[in-house]
């Protein structure tokens, strides 16, 4: 039985197989080969608040910054450094279609969230409808939506809306990307108590996801957490 | 007493992170001159004390704490 399943599951990956993303070296059935998996750069030693990398390597405390203007949120998760080839992978997923990256994502938060406080509810970044027919997919909802599935926990979307399509925080500079996210978002819901985690691709400043939990926090969350897939160093 | 230099001493003191920030407190509490304060006067000193437990409070009484 088990060389009846090896060779059902040869011929599955043999028919199936694909060159890895990022190197091009046969990876079977998997996006990225095991080697460029391994090699991801892991996001450790940060800011439990922002998830800003710590000034002191291999001490996780909360940053200056945190601890001068806290945040609405109350802790980050982040899986990766949004770096090479990281933000080549995520540029693919966002703007190439490459669906399938959702997966490898969800798994990759899945393993980096799974010693934090469990929250409630997931809540994916809400997308503009604009925006989402433009891109035809919200990318923090794909990737919530596995890890719904593999840490059962109830995928929320309808507990926030974007309601305001603001310009792309790409092209702006820091402070203007606060501005920027003021009334952006919108909770009819009555969150009272309840601990969300917001769920994104990648974290820059921070402006559009703390605008997001300022929302949920006024609509009684007692815990915001956020779980993004990749961290962007700050610029100071 | 000049309360940009008590500004300036918070914010330099802050990035240090805040278990820094909790020894500086500590030092200060004690009545002794924690090494990032010693060009303040007494007052300032007093003031950035405050300004540092005022901090770390909204991170003290959160889950999770400083670190």
């Amino acid at each position: 039985m088990p060389e009846l399943l090896n060779s059902c599951t040869n011929f599955i990956q043999s028919w199936f197989a694909q060159d890895c993303l990022l190197c091009g070296a046969a990876s079977g059935a998997h996006l990225v080969c095991a080697a460029c998996h391994d090699g991801l750069p892991r996001h450790a030693s940060a800011c439990p608040v922002c998830a800003a990398p710590s000034a002191a390597p291999g001490i996780a405390e909360v940053c200056g910054e945190c601890l001068q203007h806290p945040p609405s949120f109350d802790r980050t998760t982040a899986a990766l450094h949004y770096t090479f080839p990281v933000d080549k992978l995520i540029q693919s997923y966002k703007y190439h279609h490459q669906l399938a990256l959702a997966r490898l994502f969800g798994a990759l938060l899945r393993d980096s969230v799974r010693e934090q406080p469990r929250p409630d509810s997931i809540l994916p970044m809400p997308l503009h409808p604009m925006r989402l027919r433009e891109r035809g997919f919200n990318q923090a909802h794909e990737i919530a939506k596995h890890l719904s599935k593999e840490l059962h926990l109830p995928l929320t979307p309808q507990l926030a809306r974007r309601v305001v399509n603001t310009a792309s925080q790409a092209t702006l500079d820091w402070d203007a990307r606060k501005k920027n996210m003021q009334g952006a978002f919108a909770c009819d819901e009555n969150l009272k108590g309840q601990h969300i985690a917001l769920v994104d691709d990648v974290m820059t400043s921070g402006a559009t996801l703390n605008a997001a939990a300022k929302v949920l926090k006024r609509a009684g969350a007692a815990q915001v957490s956020l779980w993004v897939v990749a961290r962007a160093l700050p610029h100071h | 007493m000049n309360s940009n230099l008590v500004e300036e001493h918070v914010t330099l003191i802050c990035e240090l992170g805040c278990v820094r920030v909790s020894e500086v407190i500590a030092i200060l509490e004690q009545g002794k001159i924690a090494p990032e304060t010693d060009r303040l006067a007494d007052a300032e000193r007093t003031q950035v004390l405050n300004e540092l437990k005022a901090i770390m409070a909204v991170y003290n009484a959160r889950k999770g704490g400083c670190a």
